[in-house]
């Protein structure tokens, strides 16, 4: 399928194991592009089939977050052929460089609001790191929905929780207890299951993980 | 570290009896301090063909076969049993009755001849000898057997699971399949060289949730498939792809995350060839050596439990006979492990 716009490839931002993200110009727009890349070890059929899936479910969840209140990048245009998001470039700083700096403990309670937002939507973001959120202005962003799903289950729900505190503890350890009560608390407040999913989550941390007997 | 080294210490010199007995295979073998494998042999319960294994049956087998194969393999090794510093078995997991029968061998030689009993994971155990045989330091480690589906990380004294499945293995997967077909079990080579026969990719649930894996699913799809008369031929083919697919996925994302330079995989589906050749691919895009245990050793053995046996007794574990026990449900991740460090 042709793009009906000719896009304009302008840098390459990040090659991950699952999609390249390019900074590109659109309709005289910078934006970013996202494209899942063919794997030559896969079927081919298999692998159009699994690209097109992910790419539909990654736009639509990111609209999705958005009726759920948490800020996500618009989406411009989608080819799920091509397994390319064309969406909004989001021009700000990472959460990671705000905390490593010190000063900005205090979004991680935004973090946490936008957590329990999302489980609210029945959305797992799937890799809440502090690189996939970005301060713009004064909205935080959540970036990133390559690996996210629908699920309300708390096991699932609590695994973001997971990644977002093993974040914290591995690459901004110096910060303290309080940065993980800010997050919870957000938590909490956004939405009316997390005591369940709390109750998951220290399962998961006391073994390792936890699946049911 | 140099044999002259390993001798100061004396753990060269060490010497551990290892007894494997969690499913299909009984095994014995003796490896030492420093990881020489002087002895490694071992049995396997053969079901007939389209039908399971049988706990009973299969402990039957054990029974039967365990006094020549302990015998074996101290013979082979050239030692006798006064010779030997610990006697380790696989505690679990696994079915009941065949861990029973391994566990009542290690504990009536660790009681006559007054040795330590170190019990063992039998999972850690094909990790471990993995990491002997490949030389691997901190590998990320697909696990492929039976009894387990995950890929792990070696951190901070544990294997910590990166993702696994939710459901039934890809052992399971692969021998039910094959059951259903009517063919013996373990089913694994059976799938594989039907597999070579098929070219047609059908539709079969692609479902990774996180980093977890479904195959329940897709069991029931490809059974379906063969019930409404597709050439069986296909439906291998089809199962391997989209099986091996969902593995390498969360493989790659391993990698990526970890930046470790290797890729490891051990267990029984790990002699596919199919899934080594997706896997080294999987390596080479992410800038990465795959870890290939020799196939003898990359099913279940008795010098995966003799090896671990030594490294937990070197570290200071061992338990009294009269309260070992077999654990049939054991998470691999809920054991503390002091040779891995952060």
């Amino acid at each position: 399928m042709d793009r009906p716009i000719e896009i304009k490839e302008l840098r390459m931002i990040a090659r991950g194991a699952e999609a390249d993200i390019l900074e590109a110009e659109w309709m005289g727009v910078r934006v970013i592009l996202k494209r899942r890349l063919p794997k030559e070890y896969l079927n081919p059929a298999l692998d159009a089939r699994v690209r097109y899936h992910r790419t539909v479910r990654e736009a639509e969840i990111l609209h999705e977050a958005k009726l759920s209140g948490v800020p996500t990048p618009l989406v411009y245009f989608v080819d799920p052929v091509n397994a390319e998001i064309i969406m909004e470039m989001i021009q700000g700083f990472r959460l990671k460089e705000l905390l490593e700096s010190g000063r900005r403990v205090d979004l991680l309670g935004v973090v946490g609001q936008h957590l329990g937002r999302l489980h609210s939507g029945g959305i797992v973001h799937g890799d809440p790191t502090t690189s996939n959120f970005i301060l713009s202005g004064k909205v935080l962003y959540a970036i990133d929905f390559g690996l996210s799903f629908r699920s309300r289950a708390p096991q699932d729900l609590a695994s973001d929780l997971h990644v977002i505190k093993e974040a914290l503890e591995s690459y901004h350890s110096d910060l303290s207890e309080e940065a993980v009560q800010l997050l919870m608390s957000g938590y909490s407040g956004a939405f009316d299951g997390s005591s369940e999913v709390i109750r998951w989550l220290r399962r998961l941390e006391s073994s390792g993980r936890y699946r049911g007997a | 570290m140099s044999s002259a080294e390993m001798d100061g210490d004396g753990s060269a010199m060490m010497a551990c009896l290892g007894i494997e007995s969690t499913a299909h295979t009984f095994g014995a073998s003796v490896v030492t301090g420093d990881g020489k494998i002087l002895s490694d042999v071992r049995s396997t319960y053969r079901p007939p063909p389209g039908s399971g294994i049988h706990p009973r049956e299969a402990s039957r087998h054990h029974a039967a076969k365990a006094p020549e194969l302990v015998a074996s393999a101290l013979r082979s090794a050239s030692l006798h049993m006064d010779d030997v510093d610990c006697v380790a078995y696989s505690a679990g997991p696994g079915l009941g009755p065949a861990l029973r029968v391994g566990a009542v061998v290690a504990r009536a030689l660790a009681a006559y001849y007054s040795k330590p009993l170190v019990p063992v994971h039998h999972a850690i155990g094909h990790l471990e000898l993995g990491r002997l045989l490949t030389g691997a330091s901190r590998p990320v480690s697909l696990l492929v057997s039976g009894g387990h589906t995950m890929i792990l990380l070696p951190r901070r004294s544990r294997w910590r699971v990166f993702g696994e499945t939710l459901d039934v293995t890809v052992g399971q997967l692969l021998d039910q399949l094959g059951r259903y077909m009517g063919l013996p079990s373990p089913a694994g080579p059976e799938i594989e060289s039907l597999a070579g026969g098929g070219s047609r990719l059908l539709d079969l649930p692609y479902v990774i949730r996180g980093n977890d894996l479904s195959f329940s699913g897709m069991l029931t799809a490809a059974k379906r498939y063969i019930a409404s008369g597709a050439r069986r031929e296909d439906v291998a083919f089809s199962v391997q792809e989209t099986a091996f697919a969902m593995l390498c996925e969360v493989s790659e994302r391993a990698l990526a995350f970890s930046g470790s330079g290797e890729l490891m995989v051990v267990g029984g589906v790990a002699a596919n060839s199919r899934l080594r050749a997706m896997l080294e691919s999987v390596a080479r895009r992410q800038g990465a050596r795959l870890e290939l245990v020799p196939p003898r050793y990359s099913g279940d053995c008795g010098a995966q439990i003799a090896w671990t046996g030594m490294l937990h007794y070197s570290h200071g574990l061992s338990v009294d006979p009269r309260a070992s026990r077999v654990i049939q449900r054991w998470r691999l991740d809920e054991v503390t492990l002091p040779w891995i460090d952060r």
